[in-house]
């Protein structure tokens, strides 16, 4: 209705009215422009009675009639509709806002602002006020309900101007209004700046020299923040404007803050954008190339088919049933991790490859991978248990060269147990970790006992970097890749469970006495496997096996008895065979010293020996036979 | 985390490796919008899971207009009379998940306001936090009632926005260093994971309105901290 109408009025207008006319129309609510049109509005008043009265008056669009509001006061009844007013005057009249009617009557004329303004200034007489409210009467019922919203969401406005004075009040009200109503008329850019032409013609009147008041007042630089009022109010209003937020008037506090903020941070915008992007560019590459990696080798299909076939879990398989459980890293994560799997079986030589993990750090976390390298395939590790042994013989052997004035101590510390060999025990596989998908992949060192068994003691969180030190105690020897590789190396131990009958030992390989180090640890899937009912998983726990080695407290998986290297330095000083044989059965039977219990006199020894059970607690059942034969030999013998 | 964004929140959550199956997830969804209809609660937030022994608890929480009014926590699973303890199971499972909410509970910065009159609402035009902002532990609150808040110097109050900065921040927690800040995705999420209380999440996507926390977890405090650092 009055919408529709406006802009025709609008139009109307700047034909008629020229160029006064534009920098009104041209404003959007962005830019409430108090002063301009009150600097206007004088010429308009002297236009007014010249041109615009008539032209305003007859309008042959008008279809409500409404009565044109000349600017000249008595010019009020020369309108060309003044009998439909003079009904609604009574009804009108008993309206209760007396400044909101004279609001009423800016919005819906958006052509008559220019008249209705001059009205409510103060210079013009009383007359002219009463016609201005007949006038509003008329638009007052033909825009009953836009005006209603408009008085209500004009209310709060007059707090903004908090003008003493009321005229002046009104005024800027109905150009507030006025220029809501106009701007979703016009798009064009308002020039601030635009003095009204024809404006210098006019001679400075009260009024507008209140309104420039006003307007230097709201110009005023904030000395504190360097903000002046009116270029707040137009951005904030440009910002409700915009974004046409609901309840506005509710979050208007919240509005004003966030548009003072934001004049602070633009200063920055540059700078502050390079860093925080920058980081997520760079993965975002690393991670494009991941996608891109699988592209760009165009070798033996076949060869690689047959590779990949082995080599690379079906991550997303497993993903998927592992997300039925409940248990995930979210769908495009696991599709990285394939891809970043994928990266490290093409650049390594592997047998087989699977995602064993991931492991929260403080400030990065680990993504396990576990390896099996190709047979004959393993990179070398770097000696340094081997240089470590030399040097602590060679300082054995300085200590012995000094004088004997100090008593020596006869304190030899236990040997330190050596690592298993590869493709052994806890370390028959290599992993590798990486921080995130895209990152290069990092070969955890193999794992020694000693590390097991402080980790067994030690409770650490992991940073995430992987030569960060363990601090704790007892002192744990290694740095963070070393910790790291022995609670892997725990938990597959303790945690890799699969149904009973899945996995079959390989071919018996001869008697398991000749095997030195635990046999029976290559297993391979069972082809005869038939699955066992659900039931009978969940209801009892013995339809599942570890299938990876236990730890012993030593810290391996095979028992390894150091006694047997004191044999051998002890054979020098043994004459007798016989006497050797039941030495070395006594000293087999020192193996408390392996399970960390106190050092025990060779008499006390010789007693333990008669305890067939005795150290059989630390070792799992299939190995327990081995030494129980032994055991009861010794017992025998002595 | 709401329950309105609960897909999208369990996606941006998942990276702490637990999350919801599927068939939970759609559950959950309808059982929450009917709670909230039911208890006519203003917001329903998914708290989290509880793994038990035997059966998990699913905990949802309602809030009310007033942000920091005491919030109503409801529960489903199956709770066991334990013969051994004198405490009923879910007088524990309650107060577990109230000294979860009142140790680890976090909202940013910004994303509630709290009006003269008193009530805390959610601040609509709160856009999320920038990218220096979110990895700092002080743009993080409790979402609580502040505890040290009068602790605090004179110099420290006038730096502080009364409407926005009205609860305790992470900064003082202790011990120091409970609290792990990381980044994923690029930078395009900052995921935050208590350790006094190992399986709360929080997540945040800078510049986005998107937040939230979920515990899941054994309801068992990490009494070793101290020493794990």
């Amino acid at each position: 209705m009055e919408d529709s109408t406006s802009p025709k009025q609008e139009k109307e207008n700047q034909e008629e009215l020229g160029e006064t006319r534009r920098p009104w129309e041209g404003k959007t609510a962005a830019s409430p422009q108090y002063s301009e049109p009150e600097s206007s509005e004088p010429l308009e008043a002297k236009q007014g009675p010249e041109t615009g009265r008539q032209s305003r008056s007859s309008r042959p669009w008008s279809p409500q009639s409404r009565a044109k509001t000349p600017l000249g006061g008595p010019a009020g009844p020369e309108t060309s509709s003044p009998a439909p007013v003079s009904p609604r005057e009574p009804s009108s009249s008993p309206s209760p806002l007396a400044p909101a009617r004279q609001d009423l009557a800016a919005p819906p004329q958006s052509d008559r602002t220019t008249s209705v303004i001059p009205e409510a200034g103060t210079p013009y007489p009383d007359p002219l006020k009463q016609s201005s409210d007949k006038r509003e009467s008329t638009p007052h019922h033909t825009s009953q309900s836009e005006g209603n919203t408009f008085q209500q969401s004009q209310q709060p406005k007059p707090h903004l101007c908090g003008r003493r004075d009321v005229s002046y009040n009104n005024a800027k009200q109905k150009e507030l209004r006025f220029d809501v109503f106009q701007e979703e008329d016009s798009n064009s850019d308002y020039d601030l700046q635009q003095p009204a032409p024809g404006g210098s013609e006019v001679a400075p009147s009260m009024l507008e020299i209140t309104i420039q008041n006003a307007k230097a007042y709201l110009l005023k630089t904030s000395s504190n923040s360097g903000f002046n009022l009116y270029d707040h109010l137009s951005n904030m209003l440009t910002k409700i404007l915009n974004e046409r937020p609901e309840n506005a008037v509710d979050i208007f506090e919240n509005i004003s803050q966030d548009v003072k903020m934001a004049h602070f941070s633009k200063k920055f915008d540059a700078l502050q954008n390079e860093n925080e992007l920058l980081p997520t560019y760079e993965i975002a590459e690393k991670q494009k190339a991941l996608f891109l990696q699988g592209h760009l080798e165009g070798v033996d299909q076949e060869l690689e088919d047959e590779i990949a076939e082995n080599a690379l879990p079906n991550v997303m398989e497993s993903a998927f049933y592992f997300e039925q459980a409940g248990v995930g890293l979210g769908t495009d994560e696991t599709y990285r991790i394939f891809l970043a799997l994928k990266q490290l079986t093409d650049t390594h030589p592997i047998q087989r490859c699977r995602f064993w993990g991931k492991i929260l750090g403080l400030e990065m976390n680990y993504i396990v991978a576990e390896v099996e390298f190709r047979e004959g395939e393993d990179e070398e590790e770097v000696e340094e248990e081997d240089v470590a042994e030399e040097r602590d013989n060679g300082e054995s052997e300085a200590h012995e060269d000094e004088e004997d004035e100090l008593p020596k101590s006869f304190y030899k510390a236990p040997q330190a147990i050596p690592k298993e060999e590869s493709r052994t025990g806890a370390n028959k596989y290599v992993y590798f970790v990486c921080n995130e998908p895209g990152r290069p992949w990092v070969k955890l060192p193999p794992v020694i006992p000693a590390q097991i068994v402080i980790a067994r003691k030690i409770k650490k969180f992991f940073t995430g970097r992987l030569d960060a030190p363990i601090i704790s105690y007892p002192p744990f020897p290694g740095n963070e890749s070393n910790y790291l590789r022995a609670q892997i190396a725990r938990i597959s131990a303790g945690t890799h469970v699969s149904p009973l009958g899945f996995y079959q030992f390989g071919e018996e390989e001869g008697e398991e006495e000749e095997e030195a180090e635990g046999g029976r640890n290559s297993f391979e899937e069972n082809p005869d496997f038939e699955g066992i009912q659900v039931i009978d998983l969940v209801e009892s726990l013995s339809n599942w096996v570890h299938h990876v080695q236990h730890i012993l407290s030593q810290g391996r998986c095979n028992w390894f008895n150091s006694i047997q290297k004191n044999e051998e330095e002890e054979e020098e000083d043994e004459e007798k065979d016989d006497s050797d044989y039941i030495e070395q059965e006594r000293f087999r039977i020192y193996p408390p010293g392996q399970h960390g219990y106190p050092q025990i006199s060779f008499h006390n020894m010789l007693l333990q020996s008669f305890n067939p059970t005795f150290g059989l607690e630390h070792m799992p059942s299939p190995m327990a036979s081995k030494y129980l034969t032994t055991y009861k030999a010794i017992s025998v013998i002595s | 985390m709401d329950a309105d964004s609960l897909l999208l929140s369990l996606e941006l959550a998942s990276g702490s490796g637990q999350g919801l199956s599927p068939d939970r997830r759609a559950s959950l969804l309808t059982s929450l919008m009917l709670v909230k209809r039911d208890y006519r609660y203003d917001r329903v937030l998914f708290w989290g899971r509880i793994l038990g022994l035997v059966a998990d608890y699913y905990i949802a929480q309602g809030l009310s207009e007033d942000q920091l009014a005491p919030r109503k926590t409801l529960y489903r699973g199956a709770p066991l009379l334990s013969p051994q303890v004198q405490i009923k199971e879910e007088t524990r499972l309650v107060s577990v998940i109230d000294q979860i909410d009142k140790a680890v509970a976090i909202i940013p910065r910004g994303a509630l306001f709290k009006t003269p009159f008193g009530p805390t609402h959610v601040n609509r035009t709160f856009e999320g936090l920038s990218l220096s902002e979110a990895k700092k532990l002080s743009s993080y609150f409790h979402f609580r009632e502040p505890v040290e808040l009068k602790n605090k110097t004179l110099l420290e109050k006038a730096d502080l926005d009364p409407s926005l900065d009205f609860m305790d921040s992470l900064e003082h927690d202790i011990p120091k260093g409970s609290w792990s800040i990381q980044m994923e995705r690029g930078n395009a999420l900052v995921v935050l994971r208590s350790l006094l209380w190992p399986g709360l999440t929080f997540y945040h996507a800078p510049h986005t309105k998107n937040y939230g926390y979920i515990y899941v977890g054994t309801g068992e405090k990490n009494m070793d901290l101290p020493f794990m650092l």
